[in-house]
């Protein structure tokens, strides 16, 4: 299905109703966002380069049937074109039964079985959804779109468990199961071969079968009804290296350990947001052309927003990422032939938003970067043509029912 | 195109929204005035004594059922409608987009379904009187029908 006929139709939906309650029990909803992104220099998000690109759409339909009040079952499918890094894919974003053990008077406990979203920070579980996401392009150090595959979702199953305290709640969700496939531009991330020192490139992939399962885990308090949220989210994640007969790597293992702490203030008219992420990084095994790798990887942001009136607002963000702590001006990142702006993004951002009514919205932002560790390979397949310093502006309409 | 022509143009893309609308920036808030929406509920809900923090819960979709076991239907006007601000301000000490972001991350994770959104405080009205296990809120109660205000602190 092309992207105007996914427009006309979400266009055609969101007019209509908020929800579509297709029997008693059954509750459809969904999104379109269209973006256009454009740089000074370097590509994001397709040939934005001196250019606008509008390779970049993403558009969802859910389900969701309580066929009884002990269960549920949830299904979303996922549209998604980003530049070189998804071409019209069409992916089942989550998929579970919703088991509600136990419903009492202050909380409430369950098992979700399935395709589960992976909570990280405050937004990884509806990362895609521009609704509920904070600005057009995510604060990369946190939500980093070239392992954006990998931390999307788990096969396997979630323990939640939520308690309403007086005057607050608290939650608690452990995700246990095989992150999902598809993970090469995460692999380009952690190899960044060939370069004009080590002409070498994987030709294996990053297989999450043979891996052990992942475990992701987070712990949220919110006051006053989001008023104040704090969040600490963790996760061990592991992925083996498949070498084709042909490879110079061997069958190595990577292996993530991640905490990610998050706060927010909500406001009438003023939030403030933070979040920081440590990473710790163990890739070993690849063979002498990749030697072993034990480094922390850490990012932070801070961004604020004022809604001028209810349904405008003005924000701002300020970020930092590095990809090794202890380099962080990447001169050690220089020594395999990459340019030493690789190992680090440092970037201000300014944007608007505008719900012009509660199912349509318009987005639009300007990034000021130094650095390229956002940038993704399969856009930009020779790093050394990239450019340390670069400018990004991106409009995004986004519709939903 | 040129580096700064191109910026140029783009500015002007991106500045053509507020040129055509902001005379919506200029149109007034609704006034703090003393809301007098209440709480309603169907005559079939339990009759005991909530708490602001279970009624919160209830609005916010997250405590899905009643304490009889019965499933929770909410009801409430569009997000942008003043009744609906007032209502979420005076009665809860919540904003709409705090109870917005709560539901939109319900539904687009698969965890949680939204309340079903009604056009009038009539159709409220007429909805809560024929669904059992309902909670809206009304500015006024013109019958009694199977409707009860609720008792919460």
């Amino acid at each position: 299905m092309n992207k105007v006929s996914l427009f006309l139709i979400s266009l055609f939906l969101s007019h209509s109703v908020m929800a579509y309650e297709l029997a008693e029990n059954l509750q459809v909803h969904g999104f379109f966002t269209q973006n256009a992104v454009s740089t000074s220099d370097n590509n994001m998000f397709g040939n934005s380069d001196n250019s606008v690109s509008t390779d970049f759409t993403e558009a969802g339909l859910n389900f969701f049937y309580t066929p009884l009040e002990k269960i549920s079952f949830s299904f979303q499918a996922l549209y998604r074109n980003a530049g070189k890094v998804d071409n019209d894919t069409v992916d089942i974003d989550y998929a579970f039964a919703d088991l509600k053990l136990k419903n009492y008077e202050s909380g409430r406990y369950g098992l979700r079985l399935g395709r589960v979203k992976n909570p990280i920070g405050l937004y990884n579980e509806t990362r895609d959804v521009a609704f509920t996401t904070p600005s057009i392009i995510l604060p990369q150090g946190i939500y980093f779109d070239r392992s954006r595959s990998l931390l999307l979702s788990s096969d396997g199953g979630q323990f939640y468990w939520e308690q309403f305290l007086d005057n607050s709640s608290l939650s608690f969700k452990m995700n246990y199961g095989k992150p999902r496939n598809d993970n090469d531009e995460l692999l380009n991330a952690i190899i960044p071969y060939p370069t004009p020192v080590i002409p070498v490139a994987p030709q294996g992939e990053l297989e999450t079968s043979g891996s052990k399962p992942a475990l992701l885990t987070q712990i949220s308090y919110e006051s006053n009804g989001g008023e104040f949220i704090y969040a600490l989210s963790y996760a061990d994640v592991e992925l083996q290296y498949n070498p084709k007969a042909n490879d110079l790597f061997k069958d190595g293992t990577t292996k993530f350990n991640m905490y990610v702490l998050s706060t927010q203030y909500n406001g009438e008219k003023f939030s403030l947001t933070g979040e920081y992420k440590y990473q710790q990084n163990d890739f070993k095994d690849f063979g002498i052309y990749y030697p072993d790798v034990d480094q922390v990887s850490e990012s932070w942001y801070v961004q604020a927003a004022y809604r001028i009136k209810h349904n405008w607002q003005v924000y701002s963000r300020y970020d930092e990422t590095y990809s090794d702590k202890d380099d962080k001006n990447g001169s050690r990142a220089k020594l395999s032939g990459n340019p030493n702006y690789q190992a680090f993004a440092k970037s201000a951002m300014l944007g608007i938003r505008w719900d012009i009514n509660s199912s349509m919205m318009l987005r639009a932002e300007y990034h000021n970067i130094n650095g390229t560790s956002w940038l993704t390979t399969a856009d930009n397949p020779d790093l050394s043509k990239t450019r340390q310093y670069w400018d990004l502006f991106a409009l995004q309409l986004s519709l939903r029912f | 195109m040129n580096r700064s022509a191109q910026t140029f143009s783009l500015w002007h893309i991106l500045l053509l929204p507020l040129l055509f609308f902001h005379g919506q920036l200029l149109a007034d808030d609704l006034s703090n005035s003393d809301s007098d929406i209440e709480i309603y509920v169907n005559v079939s809900v339990p009759e005991k004594h909530y708490s602001l923090s279970e009624i919160r819960a209830i609005f916010a979709m997250r405590k899905t059922v009643w304490s009889d076991g019965s499933k929770i239907h909410v009801f409430v006007l569009p997000d942008n409608s003043p009744e609906h601000r007032q209502f979420t301000k005076s009665r809860l000490n919540m904003f709409p987009h705090q109870f917005r972001r709560i539901w939109d991350r319900l539904i687009f994770s698969g965890t949680g379904r939204a309340p079903v959104e009604v056009q009038s405080f009539e159709e409220m009205q007429e909805r809560l009187n024929n669904t059992p296990g309902s909670i809206g809120y009304l500015n006024k109660l013109s019958h009694t029908g199977h409707i009860r205000k609720i008792n919460y602190e």
